[in-house]
């Protein structure tokens, strides 16, 4: 590849950032390559990888994000994710490299992540046609083994459902029966007490307080009612409608 | 090299060797000169560059040459007082470093 070649490449494959990085950039780069000279020029081109890999720190370093990644070691700066794409062929070499630098394992991870890297910007395809197709017979395998314990989680979960509705019509029905009968209990409670006073006026006050002491009670019950029917049902409801709404909306939308 | 530059250090090599040029140095001249220092690849430096130039440490200007431009580097101001602030923390760690490695002699 000659400086024209790698130019054009660098040129196109940086259309998409900002007109004046990309000026920027392609400038810095046009004159490097014809400072080096004829006799340079090759070897230049040679370090620099290949358009991609220019290109690719040129995107990160606007990203903000070269530091991140970027190791100054033996032979200079270094980004795992700027290794040539080349390197990738080669990559069982590299263990040999001869600083002794890279031990298998971390080679493994770093391949990992600079072919994730590639891949994120399109330069690699995700697997092959063949592998996508073992894939989808892989989902559906564990799909099918999958269904006993899908079921049996799917009914856990609607239990814990239907246990939970149970509580709120119980607090609904609940709510509204207690306050009622306190009330029936504070006024009779009131009206013996009352009587009482005239035969045995000691329990007669006993019995009006504790009287007074379920109105109480019956005041309590009232503020919760008001709290279940006035704002908690009618909350449940609009959530309910809302949610039937946007289903039919989304509906609508996915005919069209 | 066996020890690692960092960032800071390679930009205070970079501020260092474009300072040497009263009339501002270009690209593959930069490179060349922090070669003599540490070991760079070609591709290194524009980043530091662009940032040295966006944190105002540098300005570039266009000159024509042999028919067509070519973009120079010249150290601003703030960049001298950055590499002066470096200059002065280099000295103090390498000759803490230099003194702890002679002792272990």
């Amino acid at each position: 590849m000659d400086r024209k070649d790698f130019m054009k490449e660098l040129e196109y494959l940086l259309q998409d950032i900002p007109a004046g990085e990309k000026e920027d950039a392609i400038a810095y780069y046009r004159d490097y390559l014809e400072d080096a000279g004829d006799e340079h020029e090759a070897d230049a081109i040679r370090e620099f990888g290949s358009p991609e890999r220019v290109a690719a720190i040129i995107r990160a370093d606007l990203g903000g994000n070269l530091e991140e990644g970027g190791v100054f070691t033996e032979s200079g700066y270094q980004d795992e994710r700027f290794r040539d794409p080349r390197y990738q062929v080669a990559e069982p070499k590299r263990e040999a490299d001869e600083d002794g630098q890279w031990q298998q394992g971390s080679a493994d991870a770093a391949g990992q992540q600079r072919r994730r890297f590639w891949m994120d910007r399109g330069f690699l395809a995700k697997g092959s046609p063949a592998s996508r197709v073992l894939k989808v017979v892989l989902l559906i395998a564990i799909l099918f083994m999958g269904l006993p314990v899908l079921l049996g989680v799917g009914g856990g979960i609607a239990g814990i459902a239907a246990a939970m509705l149970a509580l709120f019509l119980a607090l609904v029905l609940l709510s509204g029966i207690l306050t009622v009968t306190a009330w029936i209990g504070a006024v009779v409670l009131l009206v013996l007490g009352g009587g009482m006073m005239l035969t045995y006026p000691w329990s007669g006050v006993l019995v009006i307080g504790i009287g007074i002491f379920v109105m109480g009670l019956a005041f309590l019950g009232i503020a919760v009612s008001v709290a279940v029917y006035g704002k908690l049902i009618p909350f449940c409801i609009c959530g309910v409608t809302n949610w039937l709404n946007r289903l039919l909306h989304h509906k609508k939308g996915g005919r069209k | 090299m066996v020890f690692n530059t960092g960032a800071a250090l390679l930009d205070a090599i970079v501020l260092a060797v474009v300072s040497r040029e009263q009339q501002g140095t270009y690209g593959y001249k930069i490179t060349q000169d922090v070669r003599g220092a540490i070991d760079i690849s070609e591709s290194t430096l524009y980043p530091v560059l662009r940032r040295l130039l966006k944190e105002n440490c540098l300005e570039s200007y266009d000159l024509a040459i042999d028919g067509r431009n070519r973009r120079y580097y010249r150290i601003t101001e703030s960049g001298r007082l950055q590499l002066n602030l470096y200059r002065g923390e280099w000295n103090i760690y390498s000759q803490k470093i230099s003194r702890i490695l002679e002792e272990a002699d």
